[in-house]
This record gives C-alpha cells, structure tokens and sequence, in this order.
C-alpha cells in the first residue's frame, strides 16, 4: 500500500487506479507525514470519511521536524554521561513546525471513526486540545499502537485514559515535551490494566526510581523499556530487577541520557546478571541488549 | 500418472498442466468441479506469454510447501517479471482467481509505483514505466486534481 499522497496521485494515471482511490479499503492505512506541509483538517476529514468503517492506521504529522534528529531517542543505545553543564547545551524543545495547518482539535472525527482504529503515530503537531485529543482516543478501544512526538498535551491524562479505555495497548511510546508530571495512581492504573504492554517508550518523563521500578516490573510480558532523559532515577531500581531478571521476558533497557544514573547501580546490576545465569549464550545476551 | 488438464491462450496456445496445478486457480477450479473442463479450458482474456508466468508460479507453490522458501522464491520470481507486463500478470490472476498471486503482483506494483511516485516521475511516464493506458479524460484529471489539492502540490 502506497502512503495516502502518492495514492491521489497514482489515481490521476489511469482508471484502474482511480476507481482504486476510491475504495474505503485504501484508507484503512492513511499515512500522511509525507504530505504534512499541506494537510488540514479538512483534508484529514475528508480521508477519514473515505474510509468508512475501514481505518485501521493512521500517521499524521512530520516525522522529520527540525531538531528531532538530534534526540536521543533517533540515536543507537549507548551508556552515554553528562555532566549537569551540558544539558544548558541541549537543543530548545521543538517548536510547531512550519506548514503545520492541523487545529487543535483534528483529531475529532476519529470519535466516528476510530472504533478499529489499532495505530495510531503522530509527529511534532505543537499544541492540541486536551479534551478534544483524549475523547478522540475514548473512541479507539482497540488501539494496540500508539506514539506521539513533539506533541505539546499533557501525557498523563492520556496515560490514564489508555488505562481505563484502551487497555488493549501493546506498542506505547511517548515524548513528553510537554514536562507534565504523572503520578504514582496513574502509574499503578496503568500497570494493572494495560496487560498487554510489550514495548514501552517514556522519554522525557520525571520519573523516580519507584515509578520506574513499577513500571520495568509491573508488566508482565514486557519485552521492551525505554526511559531515556529521565533525569528522577539513579539506577536503584535495577536491584530487584537484577535479582529477578531469569523471569521477567525483557530482552531490551535503555537509559540514554538518565542524568542521575549511578555508575555503581549499573555495574552491580550487571554483575547481578552475570552470577545470575550458568549458561554463557544468556549471559552474553543480556549484556548485548542491556544499557 | 496425475490428470492433466489442457489449457488454451487467447492467441491459441495449449498447456497442459497437472490437475492440482490448475486447481490452483479458483476458477477453473470450479469448471472442473462443475465438470466443465472434459477438453479444453480456453481462457480467452490470457495471452501464452502471460499464461506461462502464472503456470510457473502454480507449479512452483503446488511442489514447495515450505513458506520462508515460497517467500524468497516469490520476491525473486517478481524480479524476473518486465515491468511493463506486470499489470497483464496482475489481470490474469484476478481474471483466474489466484489470490495469492494478485496479492504479490498488486504488492509489487505498489512498491514499484511508491518509488516512481517518491522520484518525482509524472502520470505519463508511470504509464510508460507500467505500460498502460491513459483512459482518463483531461476533465477527469483536473476533477481528481481539485479534489485532492493538497497531494499535487
């Protein structure tokens, strides 16, 4: 399936593909972050009706807004240190990006239709109406996939609402650029009902070692972790997790650029992996996906 | 010895093809369920060139079951395909009802269309490139244009 853009003009080359564009199954997958610069609410509207009963994914933004290449989230895994003067040096945190004509609200039509509605990316949209976002994902109760970047909401309500609407959820990532704060109740709500969580991404978030102890321990079938720029934790959570890493399925931690991070929480985590397992192929791969 | 059935192009050609090999295709699947198929099949809107492909690739997923070698065979066996023939394969395993084979060919078309598209190539030259047909009228054109402003910018 072509992205939604070179759909329409595909459809301008000869029937076939014309009567093609027009059927609801062509929009079941409405991938628009090639077309950002000139979609609207309008356009979007438009696509969603096309689709019917049919959306199942839908991408919308600009994957490569400025300054997004430099996360950290865009760079391999890497133990990687600071020291506290250099994070002055960060890039500022994105600004909406030029061209972007989304309002606030463009998400609404997804109330009628997003009822199948499984994935879910969006990219660098600035600033969007809290209510009108979480009602919209009210209505996606099968979302197994969801990632917002760049996207200046509050994260923690959505946290919430995924745990009480969408607990089906088994792909989260989320940048909160934001700075939102989230709390221990959400953190726990989260855990109990969203049991299907295989990959997490938390960048940014102000996470403790406590939360992040729920949340690396909490899930069980999570594969996954990413809590990376998470300036709260100091590495203690590692220590129960060492202790009980021959049961948990995690393959894949990573803490890039966890400021507070203590040398000797990891390196005692790693030596709790290591006297943990006789067999070397284990011990080589936890070392392999661990950072 | 297997039941053979004998297929025959639009331009007259016959192939005869083991029976599972046919089956392969819902259609004449049904003929011979139907027990229309005593003589000859003719498939009037398949060429010998086109008809020998899809037959290649029945053959080929009757004999192998193994899935990961049906894949790398699949891919490799695209390649092989001239572009400007692929849109004929695409209508004779939807003419015949090969869903697997339409799925692969409209798959590939629809890479091959994705990086015409992502290089900037004009509808004329994707006509070229696919060799089809431009049935589309200026006035069509301009309509689906306006309607979707926002993709032709």
């Amino acid at each position: 399936m072509v992205d939604t853009k070179s759909l329409m003009q595909a459809s301008t080359c000869f029937t076939m593909f014309n009567k093609c564009a027009m059927d609801p199954l062509c929009y079941s997958h409405i991938d628009l972050t090639k077309a950002f610069k000139y979609v609207d609410d309008r356009v979007l509207h438009t696509l969603l009706n096309r689709s019917g009963k049919q959306l199942r994914s839908l991408k919308l933004g600009r994957v490569d807004a400025p300054g997004s290449v430099f996360r950290s989230s865009c760079l391999p895994p890497l133990i990687h240190y600071r020291n506290s003067a250099s994070r002055s040096l960060k890039l500022g945190r994105d600004a909406p990006s030029p061209g972007c004509f989304f309002t606030r609200s463009c998400l609404d039509p997804l109330k009628l239709t997003g009822n199948l509605l499984t994935s879910l990316h969006i990219y660098f949209l600035g600033f969007m109406n809290m209510d009108s976002l979480l009602d919209s994902l009210s209505a996606c109760s099968n979302l197994t996939d969801l990632k917002i970047v760049g996207v200046n909401v509050l994260l923690e309500p959505i946290l919430e609402l995924l745990a009480r609407k969408c607990c089906l959820i088994e792909h989260l990532f989320l940048d909160n650029c934001y700075q939102g704060m989230i709390t221990y109740p959400t953190i726990k709500l989260f855990v109990t009902n969203c049991l299907k969580i295989t990959s997490l991404t938390l960048l940014d978030f102000r996470l403790n070692d406590a939360m992040a102890q729920i949340l690396v321990t909490g899930f069980r079938i999570l594969k996954y972790i990413n809590l990376s720029n998470t300036a709260g934790i100091t590495g203690s959570f590692l220590r129960n997790l060492g202790h009980r890493s021959n049961d948990s399925p995690l393959q894949t931690l990573i803490l890039r650029d966890c400021f507070s991070l203590q040398e000797r929480e990891v390196v005692e985590f790693l030596n709790s992996l290591i006297g943990e397992t006789s067999d070397p192929l284990d011990t080589l791969m936890y070392q392999a996906t661990t950072v | 010895m297997s039941t053979k059935i004998m297929l025959k192009s639009s331009d007259g050609k016959s192939f005869e093809i083991d029976e599972d090999v046919a089956r392969k295709s819902i259609a004449i699947n049904h003929m011979v369920e139907d027990g229309c198929a005593t003589d000859v099949i003719p498939l009037r809107n398949v060429t010998s060139k086109i008809l020998k492909i899809v037959i290649d690739y029945c053959e080929k997923h009757v004999k192998s079951k193994e899935e990961e070698d049906l894949k790398e065979w699949d891919a490799d066996f695209m390649k092989t395909i001239e572009t400007t023939i692929l849109f004929d394969v695409m209508m004779a395993a939807n003419y015949l009802n090969i869903q697997s084979l339409l799925d692969l060919t409209c798959k590939t078309v629809s890479d091959l269309l994705q990086a015409d598209l992502l290089s900037g190539k004009t509808p004329d030259e994707i006509r070229a490139h696919f060799n089809i047909e431009n049935d589309l009228t200026a006035e069509e054109v301009a309509k689906i244009r306006e309607e979707n402003q926002w993709a032709f910018q």
